[in-house]
């Protein structure tokens, strides 16, 4: 199982189910948050630092089959919520190293 | 010594029809208990796909998460008491029917030994069973066998009812004993004695099936040794007015019959009042008996089911899923309500409370398959310690972030998850607030950030995904007031050491 | 929520049902797996066991059983004419043969041959058995033209239970050995 760095909020242990993100994957959300206009809801910043992906489409009825949320921190220091994230489907931004690498978390969107 | 004259005494009459009453009530809630989960297994893991039989049509998503409420099938109420899915109502009848089985077994037990009617099923000598098989072969031949002296029974249905009154009952009580959480959670020898809670499960089923077989077989048999007869021997104690008896025999099964169907009729309409009525004598005994039980489980490593099963969906909410991204560090615990001091917590202040205490424990959910996991947190009972419930608690509420109208496609009802239980299960031992299992954190499935154990306790009451625990003192005003989302939608008991 | 009907399991050509049922089976028209009967015998599906080994030892010990009748009905009579004991020979070598084969867990076409030699030994045997009840045959008056005699009886309920059986593994009730039911949730 994968161990990514840093995010933990008791410092020890970072959930099973996230997995971080190379560095390709994080520019290509990058991307995908400028093509869509995105910004920070508390305080406008367009800025963000992307931190773990989740897998939502296995766990979560409401969400299409391959998508995922990436966990996104705004930059603005003086943000009052800084901590949201973006919903993308995994064409959009996981890049093809990650699909193919054993030790990404299992699971993940597969085809059958 | 005065030979007992094995007849039929009126107590022994009573009671033959009283058992027929109770116990086609614990077969048909029976049913109903196993249309949850229609499915049986010998290992306690109860991993899908290892079952050895599959009462159900249904076939599982391999691609989405998918629960035990989902496998929940709808039996038809010829079947199944009540029937369509209503698992609070059948374990009510079931446990009703149970106390009522039991009393009149017992008073069946100490009457026949202090009478000298036991005569009537006990083998005087091994040659009662070379008799057996000398039945056997007569009735292979299509007649009758001659009676044993003196007595109203051949061998073979001699020893056939005293298999039934001492071994298969006996074995039903037991094998259903010890699928109750609060008595495997006392007593871990004793489940494993029947090979664990599934393999109790497994024989509790199978006693079903000889208890239909033997009914099957019994009717037949007073059928073609002349129903009149033995009807009146049944109804009046000796062989006479034998059409009357006919006539009666099937008056008093119609009598039985209009009081499944009025239980039926009456719990699909009405199943808060049966609740409230059978509960009335259900939890009392519940609490005598079972809430004094406290759990000293410690389950070997080697014994966690690799894949804990689940049951219900995780919030859909995106203030969920953000949070969980974020691994919950903007996740809070508010604790509140008639307190002395309330308090709001996140994950990393909860974790400094204490060392983490680990439990290796089975899992019991309300439908009936189990699982092994290890579960670490803090016990509730520093929680409590730290806000100082006032005197006047008497509950501890749960609230989570799961809404079963958006979440759970599968129950029967809408609105927030949230469970009610009493203040004194707060300082029973194993008693936690869990957030990690496994040795890794809570999963999202198995309710991350926090969930609640209480291993006394069937495994619905063990609220998952929490953000509030309330110290109240009257659950009437929460939900619809019978102490939790599945209390108020499905009518389970709130107290549910079984 | 996907919910498939167990039927989708009887699709002639999927792999789920030729594994659990075996050839000849799958060759059954289509119209079979949906028609009424169908449903009704395999109790719409509702019912199902995954007790290959314990089938599988079932039918082996009922097809003992009617060898152990037969056996026994030589064994206990005097001056049996010869074509009885031809046939009680060949019904014990028979069984004893299928009831072998049965449990042959390296090749299922040769379990699945134990199987349907021993239905069909079980019909001839049904069918002689409830004949003989109702006709006297030459040189067997204590034996035949009457109902009260336990081994017939005995040899009529293990071939019944037999075909019973048999008839639960193809309707995909139950499972014989070696295949398993594959429920793959």
């Amino acid at each position: 199982m994968s161990d990514p760095a840093g995010n933990a909020a008791d410092g020890a242990m970072v959930r099973p189910e996230l997995f971080a993100l190379d560095s390709a994957s994080r520019e290509r959300v990058l991307e995908q948050i400028a093509a869509k206009g995105g910004y920070c809801e508390s305080c406008g910043e367009k800025d963000f630092d992307i931190g773990h992906a989740l897998f939502l489409g296995f766990l979560f009825l409401d969400e299409d089959s391959d998508a995922y949320m990436v966990a996104l921190t705004c930059r603005n220091p003086e943000c009052a919520k800084p901590r949201t994230g973006i919903v993308l489907p995994e064409k959009d931004f996981l890049s093809a190293a990650l699909c193919g690498d054993g030790s990404a978390w299992p699971l993940r969107a597969r085809h059958r | 010594m005065t030979e007992t004259v094995l007849d039929y005494p009126a107590w022994l009459r009573i009671d033959h029809w009283l058992n027929v009453l109770f116990l086609t009530l614990l077969l048909r809630s029976g049913i109903e208990i196993l249309s949850t989960h229609p499915k049986l297994y010998w290992h306690d893991d109860s991993k899908p796909g290892t079952e050895w039989a599959r009462f159900t049509t249904k076939k599982m998503p391999t691609d989405r998460l998918y629960d035990t409420l989902d496998e929940e099938e709808d039996y038809s109420p010829l079947i199944s008491l009540p029937g369509h899915k209503k698992l609070g109502m059948g374990r009510h009848w079931h446990f009703i029917a149970v106390i009522g089985w039991i009393l009149v077994g017992l008073s069946y037990y100490l009457l026949l030994f202090a009478t000298g009617q036991w005569h009537r099923y006990w083998p005087q000598s091994w040659a009662t069973f070379a008799e057996a098989w000398n039945d056997i072969i007569t009735y292979m031949t299509f007649n009758l066998p001659p009676l044993l002296p003196n007595e109203p029974l051949d061998a073979i249905q001699k020893l056939t009812y005293a298999g039934v009154i001492f071994l298969l009952a006996p074995f039903q009580i037991l094998t259903g004993a010890a699928q109750s959480p609060a008595i495997e959670a006392r007593f871990p020898w004793f489940v494993r004695l029947w090979g664990g809670r599934q393999c109790a499960r497994s024989l509790h089923f199978l006693g079903l099936v000889a208890f239909l077989i033997f009914i099957a077989i019994h009717v037949s048999m007073v059928f073609f040794w002349g129903w009149g007869q033995l009807n009146a021997s049944m109804i009046f104690g000796s062989v006479r007015n034998v059409a009357w008896a006919t006539v009666c025999s099937f008056l008093i099964i119609g009598a039985i019959v209009a009081i499944h169907v009025a239980a039926t009729v009456w719990s699909l309409r009405r199943p808060a009042q049966v609740r409230r009525i059978l509960g009335a004598v259900i939890t009392r005994a519940r609490l005598i008996l079972l809430r004094p039980l406290d759990s000293r489980q410690n389950y070997p490593e080697r014994m966690l089911s690799d894949e804990h099963r689940v049951n219900g969906k995780p919030p859909c909410s995106t203030r969920y899923k953000v949070m969980a991204v974020h691994n919950f560090v903007d996740w809070r615990l508010r604790v509140g309500g008639l307190v002395e001091q309330p308090a709001t917590l996140d994950l990393a202040a909860i974790r400094a409370m204490a060392e983490p205490e680990g439990q290796r424990v089975l899992h019991n959910c309300v439908q009936g398959w189990s699982s092994i996991g290890e579960w670490k947190g803090i016990p509730l009972a520093l929680v409590a310690d730290l806000v100082r419930p006032l005197p006047q608690a008497r509950f501890v509420c749960f609230l989570t972030m799961q809404d079963n109208s958006r979440d759970e496609p599968s129950s029967q009802g809408e609105g927030q998850f949230y469970e009610v239980m009493d203040l004194e299960l707060v300082y029973k031992p194993q008693t936690i607030l869990a957030y990690e299992m496994n040795g890794n954190l809570l999963p999202i499935k198995h309710g991350a950030p926090l969930r609640l154990r209480v291993e006394t306790q069937v495994g619905f009451k063990m609220a998952k995904w929490i953000y509030q625990i309330e110290f109240i003192d009257d659950l009437r005003g929460i939900g619809y007031g019978l102490g939790g989302w599945r209390e108020d939608n499905i009518h389970y008991d709130k107290d549910v050491e079984i | 929520m996907p919910v498939k009907p167990r039927d989708a399991l009887f699709e002639p050509d999927s792999a789920g049902y030729a594994q659990v049922v075996g050839h000849f089976v799958e060759a059954w028209p289509e119209n079979w797996h949906r028609s009424r009967l169908f449903r009704v015998l395999s109790l719409g599906g509702y019912v199902a066991f995954d007790l290959p080994r314990a089938v599988t030892g079932l039918g082996a010990l009922l097809l003992v059983g009617i060898a152990a009748t037969h056996a026994y009905m030589w064994a206990s009579q005097d001056g049996l004419p010869r074509y009885f004991q031809v046939y009680a020979a060949v019904v014990i070598a028979g069984c004893l043969l299928f009831a072998g084969s049965m449990g042959f867990g390296r090749n299922s076409h040769v379990a699945q041959a134990g199987w349907y030699f021993g239905s069909v030994l079980s019909v001839v045997i049904l069918g002689l058995a409830v004949g003989t009840r109702v006709a006297s045959l030459p040189g067997m008056t204590a034996m035949t033209g009457r109902w009260d005699f336990a081994p017939a009886t005995f040899a009529l309920a293990f071939a019944g239970a037999f075909i019973g059986l048999h008839a639960s593994v193809l309707l995909g009730i139950n499972v014989a050995y070696p295949q398993r039911q594959h429920w793959e949730d």
